[in-house]
């Protein structure tokens, strides 16, 4: 559905983007991960036809997104990082005003807003001024503009940035639900690794302006770097109780974090042992968890 | 282009900005008017009358352009107009149409000042239609460079002075273009505003001054469309 080959951009001299290549299959929802600046605003530019690129090519639905603009332009709904909103429009002036630009077609503009007004739970503010909504209503509107022209792709550049944390979690249900109604492809860019793994099935990372990975959620955390992570939570003895673990042969790595953690990184699952020797220790010992990998750590593995 | 075309209307008589600014104009005509016409002095001549209202057009339409591209640069909607399936004509075309239908509201109702006076003397309408064909297709002219100024930049100020920069670089030029002679000098004159503007005050419609403002006017939408495709050269 979506295809980027060799993708590069300059701005003067400035290399934004790399030699970038990745792919989203038709239904996914795929998460662009990286740290500001890393090239993520630039790639979804690109795709939705902004800006062009320095060199390579960018495909949606199999058409070249600069040989076939005005083609592509109508299959995509986009949400830029800055809401794209007339302060002066009621929602529902504005959403039609979208459905004409994208060129939906006429006989179905009504429906069409209706439907998206529907969605976005935003009936009974449809004929409120964009000025006085709030920021997570504005964002939801923001949604709804990227849907109005049921687009085959869609392409949200940071859609939960500045919102606080319920909006946050309203924008991400909101998401989740298109992806099933809709049954969209959709490109998220974020830099916030739990929106990617509670969103999406697959992450493309990327980071200076070069992709360093691109698999599903569940195959990044497999790369982790091998061994079980245990934390300990012990009151007392902690020097004698970090003496006694390093000697045992399971052990990779033990990481004194703060007054009472203990960070445990051990080949197999031997919690039972460690719990055996704290207890043994008098190390008062009141909690074991094994801690599971989680995006960021992958994350931070791979950028560094 | 009509989607472009509605909403800008839309946001011209729902916004304060629209009122505003039609009040001002609306309010400086009438000023005139009493000016010109309230002491009895058996004239009914509105020639000096149009020629006032267009320099007032010269500071209002850059009021009314600013806001075309720039504003859209401002809120983020730039990158909407541009991800859409239209074309640069139809978002120039679009834009530029709707601030040319608000000034030309504002422009025929100037019209009502003559037509009050017409009972109560006899009224050249021959110079009145020609005065109020010049101020439209100065408003066309003042618009298309407004427009290019506007695309410039997503600052207000910067676009407003630079609308007014081109509009008056044009009249300057006419103070150069009759002093002196040759062919220099006939070259600034053809392209002085001024030149072709105060024959429409005279009474006079030629078609080389229509043709003048509509050329100037598609130069200035031509060039507006260039700077937006602009971004889009690698």
């Amino acid at each position: 559905m979506i295809k980027v080959e060799n993708l590069s951009k300059k701005y003067g001299s400035f290399l934004a983007l790399d030699r970038i290549n990745f792919e989203v299959n038709e239904g996914e929802i795929v998460a662009f991960l990286g740290p500001n600046g890393a090239g993520k605003t630039t790639t979804m530019r690109i795709l939705t036809g902004f800006m062009p690129p320095t060199e390579g090519k960018a495909f949606i639905s199999g058409m070249d997104v600069y040989e076939e603009t005005t083609k592509v332009k109508a299959l995509i709904g986009y949400l830029p990082e800055n809401p794209p909103l007339y302060p002066e429009l009621t929602v529902s002036e504005y959403l039609t005003y979208v459905a004409e630009l994208k060129k939906v077609p006429k006989d179905l503009i009504k429906k069409n807003v209706d439907k998206v007004i529907e969605l976005t739970d935003l009936g009974e503010r449809k004929n409120t001024l964009i000025q006085l909504l709030s920021k997570g209503l504005k964002q939801r509107v923001s949604i709804a503009q990227s849907i109005v022209n049921s687009p085959a792709v869609i392409i949200l550049d940071e859609p939960t940035v500045g919102l606080d944390p319920v909006q946050v979690v309203e924008i991400r249900n909101l998401i989740k639900s298109l992806a099933g109604i809709e049954k969209s492809t959709i490109l998220i860019s974020t830099h916030l690794l739990s929106e990617a793994q509670e969103i999406c099935s697959k992450a493309i990372i990327i980071n200076n302006g070069k992709i360093i990975a691109e698999d599903s959620i569940e195959a990044l955390k497999q790369k982790q770097k091998p061994g079980f992570k245990i934390i300990v939570k012990a009151l007392r003895n902690h020097k004698k109780i970090l003496e006694s673990l390093k000697k045992m042969p399971e052990i990779i790595e033990v990481e004194y974090k703060n007054n009472e953690d203990i960070l445990i990184t051990t080949k197999e699952d031997i919690r039972e042992e460690i719990a055996r020797i704290i207890v043994g220790m008098d190390g008062g010992l009141i909690e074991m968890t094994q801690k599971e990998s989680s995006l960021e750590d992958i994350f931070l593995q791979l950028i560094q | 282009m009509f989607s472009v075309y509605k909403k800008e209307i839309k946001i011209y008589f729902t916004s304060i900005m629209g009122y505003c600014i039609m009040g001002i104009y609306l309010a400086i005509s009438a000023l005139l008017f009493w000016g010109y016409f309230a002491q009895v002095n058996n004239s009914s001549d509105f020639s000096s009358f149009f020629s006032d209202m267009n320099t007032v057009n010269l500071f209002i339409v850059p009021i009314l352009t600013i806001r075309l591209l720039a504003e859209e640069k401002k809120l983020g909607t730039y990158e909407l107009l541009m991800t859409s399936p239209i074309s640069s004509w139809e978002i120039i075309i679009g834009k530029a149409l709707s601030v040319f239908t608000f000034t030309a509201i504002g422009n025929t109702l100037l019209l009502l000042y003559p037509l009050i006076l017409s009972p109560y003397t006899s009224i050249e309408w021959g110079i009145i239609i020609a005065g109020y064909s010049g101020i439209l297709f100065s408003s066309m002219l003042f618009i298309s460079f407004g427009m290019v100024a506007s695309s410039l930049t997503d600052n207000y100020v910067i676009a407003a002075l630079f609308s007014l920069l081109f509009i008056l670089i044009f009249m300057i030029i006419s103070f150069f273009a009759n002093s002196g002679s040759g062919i220099i000098n006939r070259i600034l004159k053809e392209i002085s505003y001024s030149n072709h503007y105060f024959q429409f005050v005279t009474g006079m419609i030629k078609a080389e001054n229509l043709l003048y403002f509509i050329i100037g006017s598609f130069l200035g939408l031509y060039s507006s469309k260039l700077m937006i495709e602009s971004r889009t050269w690698a």
